[in-house]
């Protein structure tokens, strides 16, 4: 009975984490910047998740403690890669870490969000998605899309948060029509 | 685009000085100002997601056309990146389409010789078939020999010669 019990539990957690995993992979990538770390990152926590059920270690919070293990092996990674760029340090880590704490209890708000920004993007125009796939798709610096375009550097960015405006508003008018 | 926005558009692309980075973590002192992050990296994640997800489907679908794409005229050149690209499924195909002879696998061309031996050696074709039309004694006319093929009379199984099959 114990057994069923602890099995239910884990499952239960299981689901949890894996409904957390895109705010969680969110949090990886800003912090590495780097595709392959993150997934290689996210997939260790997994696997310290899978142990801790197994060892029967107490999660109360399983967001913020993905978070902390997550945070742990970002340092490691840093530490690794002392001659790459550094792209944030310790006490941005915190503020982010921080900001995700105070979202956790929107993770459904969130989800529908991504699922609307989604379809928006179907109805991106070619340009803008041609913009965004420079962008995203290589995962190039701005410099080098603007180069490749022919434009400076600020009128790409400028290009790119337009855009990223026009998806927000988007999703924002698909998540209240969703509402009303 | 306001600072902030401004300030995390650099961050995201690596570019922010470290000046900017202190202006930032500044700034997300600010509760109001650590949710539009957390919206800014979530959209982000989204968008670099769905670009992603594309450009493999993409990249999968380009992999499966160039599979099929190197069925080259006859005496075309492919190039060996191609080829490569394509595996070896397009070097047959190319073949059928008249350039090199396909190569049958060792084995299939093996058993072939051997089953061609063992048929030559056994079933006859150019081997001597008795016709058993003497009675008399092994070398002596008629005994189980054959038919001489000129005079067509029965000759001694020692002269035996190579003959049609009956």
């Amino acid at each position: 009975m114990e057994r069923k019990s602890m099995d239910a539990q884990s499952k239960a957690l299981s689901s949890l984490f894996l409904k957390q995993r895109h705010a969680l992979q969110t949090f990886i990538r800003s912090m590495l910047r780097d595709d392959d770390a993150a997934e290689d990152v996210f997939q260790e926590v997994w696997l310290q998740f899978a142990d801790a059920q197994q060892k029967g270690t107490e999660i109360q919070n399983l967001a913020k403690w993905s978070r902390g293990v997550a945070r742990n092996l970002i340092l490691k990674h840093w530490r690794r890669q002392r001659t790459s760029k550094v792209i944030a340090d310790s006490e941005m880590l915190e503020l982010v870490e921080e900001a995700f704490d105070e979202q956790d209890d929107r993770e459904a708000y969130w989800e529908s969000r991504r699922k609307a920004l989604k379809a928006c993007m179907k109805k991106l125009p070619e340009k803008s998605r041609q913009i965004l796939d420079l962008r995203y798709e290589g995962d190039q610096p701005v410099a080098a899309v603007a180069e490749g375009l022919g434009k400076t550097t600020a009128s790409v960015m400028m290009m790119l948060s337009r855009i990223r405006k026009s998806l927000s508003a988007c999703a924002e008018r698909a998540l209240k029509g969703a509402l009303a | 685009m306001n600072r902030l926005e401004t300030l995390l558009h650099r961050w995201e692309d690596g570019s922010i000085p470290a000046a900017e980075l202190a202006e930032l973590k500044g700034l997300l002192k600010e509760s109001g100002n650590r949710e539009a992050l957390v919206e800014h990296l979530r959209d982000s994640n989204t968008i670099h997601s769905v670009i992603q997800a594309q450009a493999s489907d993409r990249d999968f679908g380009l992999a499966s056309l160039e599979q099929e794409a190197p069925i080259p005229f006859p005496g075309e050149k492919v190039s060996s990146q191609r080829l490569r690209r394509s595996g070896r499924r397009a070097g047959r195909r190319r073949d059928r389409a008249g350039g090199k002879t396909s190569p049958l696998p060792w084995f299939l061309a093996a058993a072939a010789v051997l089953a061609i031996v063992v048929g030559v050696r056994f079933m006859g074709g150019s081997s001597v078939i008795p016709i058993d039309q003497g009675g008399g004694l092994p070398g002596e006319p008629g005994a189980g020999g054959c038919l001489h093929p000129d005079s067509g009379r029965p000759e001694p199984v020692a002269e035996r010669h190579v003959g049609r099959r009956r």
